[in-house]
């Protein structure tokens, strides 16, 4: 492929930023056409892990004791207190360690946003009930982005989906007034055989984004560090399998999005759903992983 | 059967909107943009010195902070702060003051649907105030699908929450060499289909054109009459506070 010529080198104060302009060549830098999809595997790594609070102090997972019918209905009415914990960067130059960036909170929303309308475990959570009107589980949701090369909202998205897929809820019942985890009330402490006895989560969606970048009138879908940095404007797209759009999502930038260029994104965004979705669901399967 | 909103409203009407200028007295420009409702305070400072760390030596640079405590997560905060920066580069001439920084502060006083749309209208208004060079006015909506399938234009709080989709959307106003509808940031909740998504993109824009009216009527007053007389005129106009400013009233689009 042919190797990208600098153009012009603008030095911001206090460090040196190296513009480059894309290859005159219908070939993005890693060798993928200007025209092309995305492969599937986001090069933004991400990893997602989903802790579910024990209110014993002896396990420490499990479930957390919430009483009320509000903390109840509020769990299901509150989903972005139960699905999104937050986001964690500091895989890119541009992030300072130490300090949640603007953009972190930014993509911790976005992944809330999209899975709340995905209705990934449906309208009303009420599969994270333990008794109505007074205990139900609260799942806190962390994204840590390992490495950021770009469209990290989308690894991110993904890493959450296949971390609730991965999720089994401890056995609990109340037994007066309390609730008990397992088989602990019949003193079996149970040897530790690594299987987890529960009930799997069960995810209804499997919600998708794709993001899609706008360079001197290319669509580069699933932009690079470097091509984000250069293009004129991101839209970003979340599908799920049945053809419903969860989110659009457009952050300003140096060109308006007309309906053209709209119906372009949701066309790329409905021709790589598969393929990402095939992702998540094989990491699912996969024990080794 | 009548297909009136709650409040009364058909579904391509708009609220009461009020704009008032040179609310912050100690800022560059500043706005108050009311709907209903929903009350943003905006406020510019600058063009402004900035830390050398953070010039960029060929255009302006943008700080946006946005509050809104106890009406939105800090999440939804950042996530709207990330929209209106997108928004505000889109329309303020940045390259007329390099090395400077404009702060831009955006405060919900109160929220009762279609706030984002507030605060975009309300930052525009505060950024004319605060005499920016500007490509164009920015102006925002937002259009919620019912769980009948129909689409209403700006949404109360109530709307909002019982919609089954709720589509924002901003676009600048200029001049285009033909009709053609197009956007500078969006965001959407829910779930819809991309006819339905196209459509309430196209409602969005076409309701742009009012709060374009009330954005254009306020710097046409302040050009005939003065900063002074503009200042006065709330006074004399406190019989009427309630009655809309004229273009402003509750009319149907178009």
């Amino acid at each position: 492929p042919h190797s990208p010529t600098p153009r012009k080198v603008p030095l911001n104060h206090g460090g040196a930023r190296v513009r480059a302009s894309l290859p005159r060549r219908g070939v993005r830098e890693d060798a993928r056409d200007v025209d092309s999809e995305g492969r599937p595997t986001a090069r933004a790594r991400a990893r997602a892990g989903v802790r579910v609070r024990d209110g014993d102090e002896r396990a420490r997972v499990g479930a957390r004791e919430t009483r009320g019918d509000d903390r109840a209905r509020g769990s299901a009415s509150e989903r972005g207190d139960a699905q999104g914990g937050g986001t964690e960067r500091g895989a890119s130059e541009l992030e300072r360690p130490g300090w949640e960036s603007d953009k972190a909170e930014a993509c911790a929303a976005r992944v809330r946003d999209a899975l709340t309308s995905a209705e990934v475990l449906g309208s009303d959570l009420s599969d994270l009930c333990i008794e109505r009107g007074v205990f139900a589980w609260r799942l806190m949701l962390d994204v840590v982005v390992l490495d950021d090369d770009g469209a990290a909202a989308d690894a991110a998205l993904s890493a959450a989906v296949a971390a609730l897929r991965d999720v089994v809820l401890p056995e609990a019942t109340v037994k007066r007034g309390k609730i008990v985890i397992g088989d602990e009330e019949e003193g079996v402490d149970g040897a530790d055989d690594g299987m987890r006895k529960g009930t799997p989560l069960n995810v209804r969606t499997t919600p998708v984004c794709l993001t899609t970048a706008l360079y001197k009138e290319h669509l580069l879908v699933d932009p690079t560090h470097a091509e984000e940095a250069l293009s004129e404007c991101e839209v970003s797209v979340v599908l799920t399998e049945d053809g419903m759009i969860r989110g659009v999502f457009k952050n300003g930038g140096e060109v308006e999005a007309t309906e053209d260029i709209l119906m372009k994104c949701i066309a790329a965004a409905r021709l790589q759903y598969a393929a990402s979705a095939k992702v998540i669901l094989d990491a699912s399967e996969d024990d080794d992983y | 059967m009548s297909s009136l909103r709650p409040d009364g409203r058909s579904r391509e009407m708009l609220r009461r909107q009020r704009l008032h200028r040179s609310r912050v007295p100690s800022a560059s420009g500043s706005a108050e943009y009311r709907i209903d409702g929903t009350i943003v305070v905006a406020a510019v400072h600058g063009p402004l010195r900035i830390a050398p760390w953070r010039e960029a030596h060929d255009r302006g640079v943008i700080d946006v902070e946005l509050s809104a405590p106890g009406w939105m997560s800090r999440d939804d905060q950042r996530a709207c702060e990330g929209r209106l920066r997108g928004a505000i580069e889109r329309c303020v001439e940045l390259r007329d003051f390099p090395r400077f920084g404009l702060r831009i502060s955006a405060r919900v006083v109160s929220d009762d649907g279609n706030a984002e749309a507030a605060c975009v209208n309300a930052v525009c208004c505060a950024l004319i105030d605060a005499n920016v060079p500007m490509r164009g006015l920015i102006c925002a909506n937002a259009c919620a699908l019912t769980r009948e399938g129909s689409m209403v234009i700006d949404p109360t709080k109530r709307e909002e929450t019982e919609a089954r989709a709720v589509v924002r959307a901003c676009a600048l106003s200029k001049h285009r060499e033909k009709d053609e509808i197009a956007i500078v940031g969006c965001s959407t909740t829910g779930a819809l289909t991309e006819k339905e998504y196209l459509d309430a993109i196209a409602f969005i824009v076409d309701a742009t054109a009012a709060v374009v009216n009330i954005q254009k009527k306020s710097i046409a007053r302040y050009e005939v009459h003065g900063k002074l007389h503009e200042d006065e005129a709330p006074k004399k106009r406190q019989n009427t506070e309630d009655a809309p400013m004229e273009g402003m009233e509750n009319r149907p689009l178009g």
